[in-house]
């Protein structure tokens, strides 16, 4: 405990440096904008910026892109309050009551309940990774190749598993990812594999190119299928506070949300989406009033985007002690932290405490700064959403040139944006989902690694998997999590989360 | 590029094993297809709007050209050329502000590039930059 908070007082101490204040700030303004603006979410605009940080150090780097994360739960929800389009994907359910609320003259303390539940929520998360990650971290030293590896594996299926569609498609996804992460060099004996002597290849596909074409170039050619569309904002909003009455019937749902973000946030599949989803239906099943949600019952707001935000700081958990990736934004931050030299593991938060601590501080701070942003400003957002997103669309494609151009100077990576661009697009259409294939591009080299050295180390025996407590414990969960997705011989959708 | 032992698997390995997932989940994917509950109830229409294919298309082919075009034009000349495509032909602009917005944005983001965050760009043909 006193280590923790003597770790805290650190991170603060670099923190507060000017130049780590200005870019948590930044990362903050251009989440909240990010969140605001429909066309292009978190993840997009994530890539799209890692480029910029090159030249910060990796605690900067780290503290501005997570300030863009949650700073973009923050901005989501308010235009599902106020014109019913969520401004990324989690804001969905934000939409069903928080538009509602909106028709009745209610924005304003919908607008309220969702910037506070989220501060709530996101600092509350800060703390239980504070608490979390460390004694994690140490705990995992322990591990070796047949527990990560277990680990992985256990972690893909399950990010198949809660897809949102055929659990099918998201397996096809993921051993595609698999398949595309072997090009370059291989992860034990060097050797080069699928580079068909190019140059750029050795390395593989490079990791932002394809993000930036898979969530940028690929939402911006899904939304140019749209009409052109004006917002209908009526009359301004008074009064963002919530009365009494809000306040008492949002606690619980708050609290709640809270858990179930977070505890869904750390399982490697478990996102913001599935978080808010899940606590609009939990929210729902204990309501006294069930047949309230979809008319503007603000606990249908509060729940929500309170478990939208602790589910983001749920996610860093697997990737600050761990050095797993649990979904497409922290294989970013993997990325980002990889290029600046750091390899991210058990070890990080012992041996680059900086980088742990200023971040925990950070995400303290950005919370604080986001509420001001979120409340007072508002009014801001709120002009903004009068530009066409005929005139934003072409700058989002050059910032998504541009950034990856900047990479290698290569317009080789310009290539793979756009085919993935393309790719994204289709894989749209055509109801595949993205986060199993991202996620198995960037964990299957660790898990090939780990899986072969693990054959090593048994001379060729596969019970070293099931021997071993821990690594048996997850290869047991992802085997059961298999057979129940074949259960019902791959015919089942998920719907299981629909309010 | 072997597969190796079992005992020190090789190059090889991985991809082979994952080739083979997938070739058994395509046949798994062929069968639920053909045989499964699952079949589509009613017409998916491809396209949201009739004229969608235009913008899609477009923008794409603006990328591209964009992609191919870079190093021999150099940064500013292909920025503006494709941001004013784009603003035209896409965004359904008209053409002086396309023009317009084409040349200041293109001038901008080559200033705040070049000498904020100095990054090297493609000076091409035109010797601009």
């Amino acid at each position: 405990m006193l280590d923790s908070l003597s770790g805290l007082l650190f991170g603060f101490k670099i923190t507060f440096q000017p130049e780590n204040l200005f870019f948590c700030f930044a990362g903050c303004f251009v989440g909240t904008l990010i969140g605001v603006l429909p066309g292009i979410g978190p993840s997009g605009a994530l890539a799209i910026l890692l480029p910029a940080t090159f030249y910060l150090s990796p605690s900067t780097a780290v503290i501005m892109l997570a300030g863009i994360y949650y700073g973009a739960m923050y901005g989501g929800s308010t235009t599902s309050i106020l014109i019913n389009i969520p401004g990324e994907a989690a804001s969905v359910v934000t939409c069903l009551d928080g538009y509602q609320m909106a028709r009745q003259g209610r924005a304003g303390p919908a607008l309220g309940i969702a910037a506070i539940g989220s501060f709530i929520a996101g600092t509350s998360g800060v703390i239980g990774l504070m608490f979390l990650a460390p004694p994690l971290a140490n705990f995992a030293l322990k591990f070796s190749s047949p527990e990560y590896a277990a680990i992985i594996i256990c972690g893909l299926i399950l990010v198949s598993y809660l897809g949102s569609g055929s659990i099918l498609k998201a397996f096809i996804m993921g051993a595609l990812g698999l398949l595309l992460g072997t090009i370059g060099s291989d992860p034990i004996d060097r050797l080069d594999r699928f580079t068909f002597g190019s140059f750029y290849l050795l390395e593989g596909l490079g990791l932002i190119p394809i993000i930036m074409g898979l969530f940028g170039i690929s939402e911006i050619l899904i939304n140019l299928e749209e009409e052109e569309f004006r917002g209908i904002l009526q009359e301004k909003i008074k009064n963002l506070f919530p009365n009494v009455r809000d306040w008492i019937a949002s606690t619980w749902p708050i609290l709640r949300g809270t858990l179930i973000g977070f505890f869904v946030g750390i399982i490697p599949g478990g996102n913001t989406i599935i978080s808010a989803t899940m606590s609009y239906a939990v929210e729902k099943r204990v309501s006294k009033h069930p047949e309230k949600f979809g008319t503007g019952a603000i606990e249908g707001v509060a729940g929500p985007e309170s478990a939208n935000n602790s589910s983001i700081t749920g996610s860093f958990i697997p990737l600050l002690s761990l050095g797993i990736p649990t979904n497409a934004v922290m294989a970013l931050l993997l990325a980002s932290l990889m290029i600046h030299g750091v390899s991210p593991g058990p070890l990080l938060i012992s041996q680059h405490p900086e980088i742990f601590w200023s971040v925990i501080a950070s995400m303290y701070i950005g919370n604080l700064m986001l509420l001001a942003l979120n409340l007072p400003l508002i009014g801001l957002w709120v002009k903004l959403l009068k530009v066409p997103y005929a005139y934003l669309f072409p700058f989002i494609f050059l910032f998504c040139l541009l950034g990856t151009y900047s990479l290698r100077n290569t317009v080789f990576d310009i290539g793979v944006m756009i085919l993935f661009g393309l790719v994204g697009y289709l894989m749209r259409k055509f109801a595949y989902e993205p986060a199993p294939f991202i996620l198995a591009f960037i964990l299957g080299p660790m898990f090939e690694e780990h899986f072969r050295r693990s054959l090593i180390m048994s001379y060729g025996s596969f019970t070293v998997f099931f021997v071993r407590p821990i690594s048996l414990v997850f290869m047991l969960a992802a085997i059961l999590l298999l057979l129940s997705s074949l259960v019902p011989w791959m015919k089942r959708k998920k719907g299981a989360f629909d309010p | 590029m072997g597969m190796g032992p079992w005992n020190a698997p090789g190059p090889g390995f991985f991809p082979v094993l994952i080739g083979s997932i997938l070739c058994l989940l395509a046949v798994a994917f062929l069968i639920q297809s053909t045989y499964g509950q699952e079949r589509v109830p009613k017409k998916v229409t491809f396209w949201k709007e009739k004229t969608s294919w235009k913008k899609v298309t477009y923008s794409l082919l603006a990328l591209i050209f964009y992609l191919f075009v870079l190093n021999d034009l150099g940064f500013i000349t292909t920025t503006f050329l494709f941001l004013f495509f784009v603003f035209r032909f896409v965004g359904k602009k008209r053409w002086p502000s396309s023009f317009l917005v084409a040349i200041l944005a293109s001038a901008i983001t080559f200033l705040v590039f070049k000498t904020a965050l100095e990054v090297p760009l493609p000076k091409g043909i035109f010797k601009i930059g």
